[in-house]
């Protein structure tokens, strides 16, 4: 007690007292708090024993194999990892996870969906440093950006496999509609006629349009246009040749949608209909056609337990065009929080999940389509479930450029909703496009002038 | 010391309530009292205050201050004073979710409280299983709206979907409807699904509200003659005016407030047409098909919740003066009355 206070009355100088204590806990509890928040992370080599690790995965083709694989894992790593294991819907895993990350209760370990935005916004931690020579190595150029999970300098997610775009469509269906199955249509065109053929002798409708899913336009409509012109950056029609957006390569997309939404060869309810359901569908052979990707193949075959014949050919090109390449999107890409629990845990885990035990298995499984260098070599083809051939890399498929729209601020109808309201309403097609084009331009503009974007990550 | 002075400090003694003590002693002894009272008053007061300064103000001060950046959640954000706002004001979707947003909310509201208060005027009349009635209505209210609005996706879809079964079924139909692939069909059934979720509560509150009418007043109607419809004219509604109020300001906030239902039903399609404030400005936040724009977002969050508030206050502001107006009525029918009788 200080002397001063020694002459106070009691209560007073117990209040003094009291004031005194949380006057000092009060600094040492706020510096304890701010250094916790400011502890530097821990760096690699840091004890990871007995650590848990949180893992979120999607539903999916691969789901089931991975969950086991890291279940037995996490009972069996040396180190005594535990493996936390959330699954979640793959329509709203985007949205579930960045909302997850920005209020700071993301997972250690999870699938990455659009890596490069979550990397601008500092969620992902920089691999090169964390993850294993051997790990790095079998991975080989795709870790090497700038790409969609790699910049110059480093990268912050391994994709594990290879998504092909491609026309899937039901073989029976096909023949029913006196078709050849082995020669699927190859532009918008012959897909109206064999639309006809199906819509005129069987039950099933002709395609498969999900416009409720939020991606619909980037698999379902870009690759027709993109695959016509090596210049196109995806999603969005971004010419990197002229640097403007080109919306007008979208009419005969539109038109071609529209018809068969008018001419009812779409599977009804297209507006509302998610993707999940109407692969359910096409599953079910209640579909005959749809642009689809090689991660179709799990989940048409596995997760609803297809019994159709069905197979994969190139997507459809407008009438009177000519395919130069086949865009496809480096696929599964795995990313460690920046901020997770325990960093060298967390990339353990990582490893684990990329590594070639699971790869292999899920590739040998038809589920995926490997990036590993040595599992893609290791993969017998002739074995696999069909179609994984069809989805198979071939001369032609090429990893898409990334287009900036996505570093745009606009207003407004996306370009996805536009095309969707020409699809299902009868607005004039050409002036609709022409608008959003212009606004898309103005936002490009804007953004290379204001130094939001750096013009030459987009660009020749 | 005075017998006053050495008095415990009951009511009527220099405590809150009674009269103040009147020698220096009791009034120094009754100020000490109401200081540490105040004193701790103002502790309660500020401890709950904590949580609602973090947890509301703050954020809300937060967006507030977002409104005027453009930021990204990259890198720092950077002041651009009222250009976000300008760029709302010139954004036709935006207005176009606010038109869906209303409505939706007025749809709701027509339909919802009239059928809330007959309900509510059922009940009310002991009929046989009463409270399983109410347990019935109430139930919706307690179901989640995300899981509603899948629920009923599964309802309203035109491929194996019950409502389009049903309606086939009892012939009304010939062949299957698209409920959810128009703008208007599609804002109807949110409007009717709004409608089924909110209804119960409501029911409810006029329950609560019509109970408290005292049955003498129906009583001294029916002997002098009032029917049905005049007695609820006369009676009812004037005696309920004050839960109404209650009721159609709590529907007016939520339904302006929609989001979970439109984001699980329709998602704001098709292509947009069932957008509504919290869904479009959701996406600017969340969505990578726009990038991060939380300034932009939170310039409209601010404009959402000023639409919200003039719209509440319109309606109090109109409430209270059908109130005076009716208040006034009543005083000149008094006065009509009496002179009459005079």
């Amino acid at each position: 007690m200080c002397p001063a206070a020694s002459h106070l009355p009691r209560r007073e100088s117990r209040m003094r007292g009291r004031l005194t204590r949380t006057a000092t806990a009060i600094p040492l509890a706020t510096l304890l708090l701010v250094t916790a928040g400011c502890a530097p992370s821990e760096k690699p080599g840091e004890s990871v024993e007995g650590a848990e690790v949180t893992v979120w995965l999607q539903n999916g083709g691969t789901f089931e194999a991975t969950q086991a694989y890291l279940e037995d894992w996490s009972a069996n790593n040396p180190d005594g990892i535990q493996v936390k294991i959330t699954a979640h819907a793959s329509d709203s895993y985007a949205e579930t996870l960045q909302l997850a990350l920005r209020t700071g209760k993301g997972p250690d370990v999870f699938e990455s969906p659009g890596p490069d935005k979550l990397n601008d916004a500092g969620y992902l931690l920089q691999l090169k440093e964390w993850l294993s020579a051997e790990t790095q190595e079998a991975f080989g150029e795709v870790l090497v950006g700038p790409n969609p999970v790699a910049t110059a300098d480093d990268f912050y997610a391994i994709p594990l496999s290879t998504n092909t775009i491609r026309l899937a469509y039901n073989k029976d269906l096909f023949t029913e509609a006196g078709l050849d199955p082995e020669a699927p249509p190859s532009t918008l065109g012959e897909v109206k006629e064999a639309c006809a053929a199906i819509a005129d002798t069987t039950d099933a409708y002709c395609y498969g349009l999900p416009l409720k899913w939020t991606a619909w336009a980037n698999w379902q409509a870009d690759p027709i246009v993109q695959n016509t012109d090596a210049d196109l950056s995806h999603p969005a029609a971004f010419n990197r040749a002229t640097e403007r957006f080109e919306f007008d390569r979208f009419v005969p997309v539109v038109e071609f949608y529209r018809e068969l939404a008018q001419k009812e060869w779409l599977y009804p309810g297209a507006t509302s209909l998610d993707n999940d359901t109407m692969r359910a569908a096409f599953a079910n052979g209640e579909i005959a056609m749809f642009v689809s990707a090689a991660w179709d193949v799990a989940t048409v075959n596995d997760n609803y337990a297809s019994t159709i014949d069905w197979a994969a050919a190139p997507v459809p090109v407008p009438d009177g065009e000519q395919s130069v390449r086949a865009i496809m999107n480096i696929g599964k890409p795995y990313s460690v929080n920046a901020d997770a629990g325990n960093t060298a845990a967390a990339v353990k885990v990582l490893e684990a999940i990329a590594g070639p035990d699971l790869q292999e298995e899920l590739a040998q499984a038809g589920s995926t389509f490997p990036l590993r260098l040595d599992t893609a070599a290791s993969i017998d083809i002739e074995s696999m479930v069909k179609p994984y051939e069809d989805y198979v890399i071939a001369d032609g498929d090429v990893q898409r450029q990334t287009s900036p729209v996505q570093s745009l601020e606009l207003q407004g109808e996306t370009y996805d909703q536009v095309i969707a309201r020409l699809v299902i309403g009868n607005d004039d097609i050409a002036s609709a496009l022409k608008e959003a084009e212009d606004r898309y331009n103005a936002a490009w503009k804007s953004a290379v002038d204001s130094g939001l974007v750096d013009p030459t990550q987009f660009v020749y | 010391m005075t017998v006053l002075d050495r008095a415990p400090l009951t009511r009527g003694a220099g405590t809150p309530g009674g009269a103040e003590p009147k020698s220096p002693a009791g009034r120094h002894r009754f100020d000490g009292w109401r200081r540490r009272e105040r004193r701790l008053a103002g502790t309660i007061g500020f401890v709950a205050l904590i949580p609602f300064v973090l947890f509301a103000l703050v954020p809300v001060a937060y967006v507030v201050v977002l409104s005027f950046m453009r930021y990204n959640g990259v890198g720092d954000p950077t002041w651009v004073g009222i250009h976000n706002y300008a760029l709302a004001f010139a954004d036709s979707s935006w207005w176009s979710s606010v038109t869906n947003t209303l409505v939706l909310a007025g749809g709701s509201i027509i339909i919802e409280l009239p059928l809330a208060l007959l309900l509510a005027v059922l009940l009310n009349r002991a009929l046989r299983w009463t409270s399983g009635f109410r347990t019935v209505f109430f139930l919706p209210h307690i179901v989640s709206i995300a899981v509603m609005g899948v629920v009923f996706f599964f309802i309203l879809r035109p491929v194996d979907g019950i409502l389009n079964g049903i309606l086939r079924g009892m012939g009304v139909l010939s062949a299957d409807v698209d409920w959810l692939g128009s703008g208007p069909t599609a804002m109807l059934s949110l409007i009717l699904v709004s409608v089924w979720s909110g209804f119960g509560i409501n029911t409810i509150f006029f329950l609560v509200g019509l109970q408290t009418i005292p049955h003498d007043v129906y009583e001294s109607a029916s002997l002098d003659g009032a029917s049905g419809w005049q007695q609820f004219r006369a009676i009812t509604l004037p005696m309920l005016t004050p839960v109404m109020r209650i009721v159609v300001m709590l529907s007016i906030v939520f339904s302006l407030r929609s989001f979970d239902l439109v984001k699980t039903l329709t998602n704001g399609g098709p292509a947009g047409q069932t957008d509504v404030m919290f869904t479009y400005l959701f996406e600017y936040f969340f969505s990578l098909q726009r990038g991060s724009q939380y300034g932009y977002a939170s310039a409209l969050a601010v404009i959402a919740s000023v639409i919200i508030a003039v719209v509440s206050i319109i309606y109090l502001a109109m409430s209270r003066a059908n109130e005076q107006r009716s208040d006034f009525g009543d005083a000149r029918r008094r006065r009509r009355e009496e002179r009459n009788a005079r």
